[in-house]
């Protein structure tokens, strides 16, 4: 099992690492889209730094929707999610993997790119830790909602609205606890870890599910 | 017995595809499913590499029920899908070494080359596979037969795309491994001659009725 792992990781970090293309259009368009609220908000400053927050988890959360697809549809579309299936790796252990390395490859970046744009827009440096800590505790499950709502794209085939429909209850709460930050007393922290701790077993299920019923 | 296919029925998008259809192969024997398109052959071989299940019936691989196999799947068996699952953005090469490491296939590092010569990669194995043309790319995925230490093969469609040379050698390479005691169930659209294949014509095999089914006993008395 431990093998697979690490087989399966090896994989997924060497093929991230030669797609230089997906950090760099997350990166872009997490930038942009920061940059695009800027000129929306107008001259008005001191409405800005309270915004900031909301704005960062709609564009991470978008970010991580657009980037999740070439996890897995790519994956899908070259025939590579059978093969991992048909040598016989578990689908949790696919996910799993997935899922790390996403997080690696998105996550890591987000958090240099986030001071940066705070800058922007006036953010309070003092508010930027407890940020950054709600963005590693929530990202997890944000990155295993997408890879599962991107392998639900796949099995519906059709209506890739409906995935949107369907998975978007899902993301509420972490959304509305990661952006819970200026309430110094609240236990977010705790809630967005316990968040995960759910999320995890439920969307690996999930995710082995649609796996094989995509072969179908 | 390498592979044993025992009563199994199949129905995909509300359409029958095998009811009790039965298949035995043996050691050094190659096996060819023959027919058109939609008539089953892939299904047959996603059914043998456990990709999907069937609604009846089991698979037995070297004496073992696929469910028994596992994970351990790898070490089974070597399939080539329709689909070539290689990365656009990585070079062949890197591609070769990637599908060994997740296969569970080791090479000495000085047959590297001499294998990659066989279907003529040596000379581009850096160039990116999005560069290549889909003939080349066929040639890729069949290199990996070469790096395979499994004794049974399930081949789609593996000719698809491959120049007359290729073909050749591609049925070369089949015709060896069954001399070195391998088996191989290949599925093709197009009947080929490949020297003591033994031929499975899906199309004809829907005709047969229902009470030849249940007397049936041996592929050569269809």
């Amino acid at each position: 099992m431990i093998t697979d792992f690490l087989k399966l990781l090896e994989r997924e970090i060497n093929l991230s690492i030669k797609n230089h293309s997906v950090l760099f259009s997350f990166s872009v368009f997490f930038v942009i889209s920061l940059l695009i609220f800027v000129f929306a908000f107008g001259p008005n400053l001191d409405d800005i730094p309270n915004l900031y927050t909301p704005v960062v988890w709609v564009v991470l959360l978008f970010s991580i929707m657009l980037i999740s697809d070439n996890f897995i549809h790519n994956d899908y579309l070259d025939g590579s999610l059978k093969e991992l299936q048909f040598l016989g790796y578990n689908e949790e252990l696919i996910l799993s993997c997935k899922s790390i390395v996403m997080w690696g490859i998105i996550i890591l970046p987000t958090l240099f790119l986030i001071p940066i744009c705070s800058l922007f827009l006036n953010f309070k440096l003092l508010d930027l830790p407890n940020l950054l800590i709600n963005i590693l505790l929530a990202s997890p499950s944000l990155i295993l909602i997408a890879l599962v709502s991107s392998l639900f794209s796949i099995q519906l085939k059709r209506n890739r609205i409906l995935q949107f429909v369907i998975i978007f209850p899902f993301f509420v709460p972490i959304i509305i606890f990661s952006t819970s930050i200026n309430n110094s007393q609240n236990n977010s922290f705790l809630i967005l870890i316990g968040i995960f701790l759910v999320t995890l077993p439920v969307s690996l299920t999930a995710g082995r599910l649609i796996m094989k019923e995509i072969n179908k | 017995m390498v592979l044993e296919i025992l009563s199994i029925s199949l129905s995909r998008n509300k359409r029958l595809i095998f009811e009790d259809f039965n298949l035995k192969l043996k050691k050094s024997q190659i096996m060819i499913l023959i027919g058109d398109n939609g008539t089953g052959k892939t299904s047959l071989l996603d059914l043998v590499a456990g990709v999907i299940k069937p609604e009846s019936g089991s698979i037995k691989i070297n004496n073992l029920f696929l469910s028994q196999v596992g994970s351990n799947k790898r070490k089974f068996f070597t399939y080539l899908p329709h689909k070539d699952s290689l990365k656009d953005n990585l070079t062949i090469e890197e591609n070769i070494m990637n599908w060994t490491n997740i296969s569970g296939n080791k090479f000495e590092d000085q047959n590297f080359c001499k294998l990659l010569k066989y279907f003529n990669l040596l000379e581009i194995k850096d160039v990116l596979v999005s560069n290549l043309s889909q003939g080349q790319r066929k040639k890729v995925s069949l290199t990996k037969l070469l790096f395979s230490t499994n004794s049974l093969w399930l081949l789609d469609e593996p000719f698809n795309g491959l120049d007359k040379t290729s073909i050749r050698k591609t049925i070369r390479l089949i015709i060896s491994h069954c001399k070195n005691g391998g088996s191989i169930l290949l599925a093709n659209h197009i009947n080929l001659r490949i020297k003591n294949a033994k031929k499975i014509f899906l199309n004809r095999l829907k005709k047969i009725s229902k009470k030849e089914k249940l007397d049936f006993d041996s592929w050569e008395k269809i």
